[in-house]
């Protein structure tokens, strides 16, 4: 998958500590992520494709890039699911 | 009469925003530290054990942390009011502090960014709305607080619902106490339609799993007490340090006059300065008892019979202010 996705309008994030939360304000949900998913959604903040956040997670993990590959890929779909990205 | 059970206390009138209908002087002043210490103290042996921190923002307070950790170590139970911008700046001090917070109050204007930054300013209301998601993940219980106008009226039901939807413990409407006549000609409420929004959110609490409530500001034509003020058991500490029968009469933007102030309790110990409070509240009382007797409609709101008594609101005709009929002793 080369493709990118776009954070959702509606969604606003909120850093504390090495964590992020989620709200989806048309939802009214909430989520958290971890620090490797900071990475990622700041990587979407800066509009990066997936290719470049495998990039970026590679310049901080000591992991495979099929691994890391993997796990953004994995991830992002999540996030399209609870409709926190959308796929561009 | 009950005995003292709670304080507001307005830590600052520092403000990062500027709303319109703010009831709050423009000139920055922090409550003294070294007074706030000795207020805490005094009324906690007076019986005190809730506290309610207002501003101002209180965020902008340069002893916040230590306030509330000797708030806690004291034993009080605290809740603080704040427009959620500076929220992230709060969460290591509640964090520490959780096990005397007892509400996060969070101001609101409408539902929606558009209509709250119009009041509020850009981004105002992002920035709530990451209050909220950290109060939410911090597991900090939090409410709403609306001032409802004749701009947001019709956004009760949202303001709610987005309350409940969100994890809010409560939603608490209040009205507009005007602090000009050009804002009392634009964003006030007739009394007609003070009762309206006073019964919409009567029926929202019906609706909604959530307490949704309305200030003491709500119509009230009983002759008891309506607020725990005028109970004689909540009291409010001002900015400048002064015991006041209110903190939504005291430090009032537009007011020439401060016939609310009890003592200043740089110069007059709490439990004397507790004692010229009750003085103001029995004569408030009475004072509002007489006009309910003669049927006088505004006395049928208790906050803007206050502001109307305690000369805030100089545009209008104004047959109750103190300044005309004298001040109290
Ligand atoms: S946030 Fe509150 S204190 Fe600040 S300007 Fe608005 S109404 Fe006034
Ligand atoms: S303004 Fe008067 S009626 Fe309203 S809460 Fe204060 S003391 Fe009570």
């Amino acid at each position: 998958m080369t493709g990118s996705y776009s954070i959702h309008p509606s969604v606003i994030h909120t850093e504390i500590d090495d964590s992020m939360v989620l709200l989806h304000l048309t939802t009214k949900r909430y989520y958290t992520i971890n620090s490797t998913g900071v990475v990622i959604w700041k990587s979407l903040l800066k509009q990066k494709s997936v290719p470049e956040i495998v990039a970026v997670l590679l310049a901080e993990y000591d992991a495979s890039e099929e691994r890391l590959q993997g796990a953004v890929i994995s991830f992002l779909e999540k996030l399209e699911r609870a409709e926190l990205v959308q796929r561009q | 009469m009950q005995h003292l059970t709670k304080l507001t206390v307005e830590l600052t009138n520092l403000c990062n925003l500027d709303c319109a209908y703010c009831l709050k002087v423009s000139a920055a002043q922090h409550l003294d530290y070294a007074l706030l210490l000795q207020v805490l103290q005094d009324a906690k042996e007076c019986g005190a054990d809730r506290i309610t921190f207002t501003g101002g923002e209180i965020s902008l307070y340069p002893h916040l942390g230590e306030t509330l950790r000797l708030t806690e170590q004291l034993g009080y139970q605290f809740a603080l009011i704040t427009n959620g911008w500076h929220f992230p700046r709060l969460v290591p001090h509640l964090t520490a502090t959780r096990s005397a917070l007892h509400m996060v109050s969070l101001s609101i204007d409408a539902a929606d960014a558009e209509a709250h930054d119009q009041v509020r300013g850009k981004g105002s209301f992002q920035k709530l709305m990451s209050a909220v998601s950290l109060c939410r993940l911090q597991r900090f219980p939090f409410s709403f607080q609306m001032v409802v106008t004749s701009h947001n009226r019709h956004d009760m039901e949202k303001v709610a619902v987005l309350g409940a939807r969100l994890g809010a413990q409560r939603v608490r409407f209040s009205h507009l106490l005007p602090t000009s006549m050009s804002l009392d000609a634009e964003l006030s409420l007739s009394p007609h339609l003070r009762q309206a929004v006073e019964i919409e959110a009567a029926q929202l609490n019906e609706i909604l799993k959530m307490e949704v409530s309305f200030s003491a500001s709500r119509y009230n034509p009983g002759p008891e007490p309506p607020c725990d003020v005028l109970h004689g058991s909540t009291i409010d500490i001002n900015c400048y340090g002064e015991m006041t029968l209110c903190c939504q009469l005291s430090d009032f933007r537009h007011a020439g006059q401060a016939p609310e102030v009890a003592a200043n309790l740089h110069q007059v110990r709490f439990p004397e300065a507790y004692q010229h409070f009750l003085q103001l509240v029995s004569e408030q009382n009475d004072r509002r008892t007489a006009a309910l007797r003669q049927n006088q409609p505004e006395a049928e709101f208790p906050c803007h019979y206050c502001l109307s008594c305690f000369g805030k609101t100089t545009w209008q005709p104004n047959p109750n202010s103190l300044q005309s009929g004298g001040s109290p002793s």
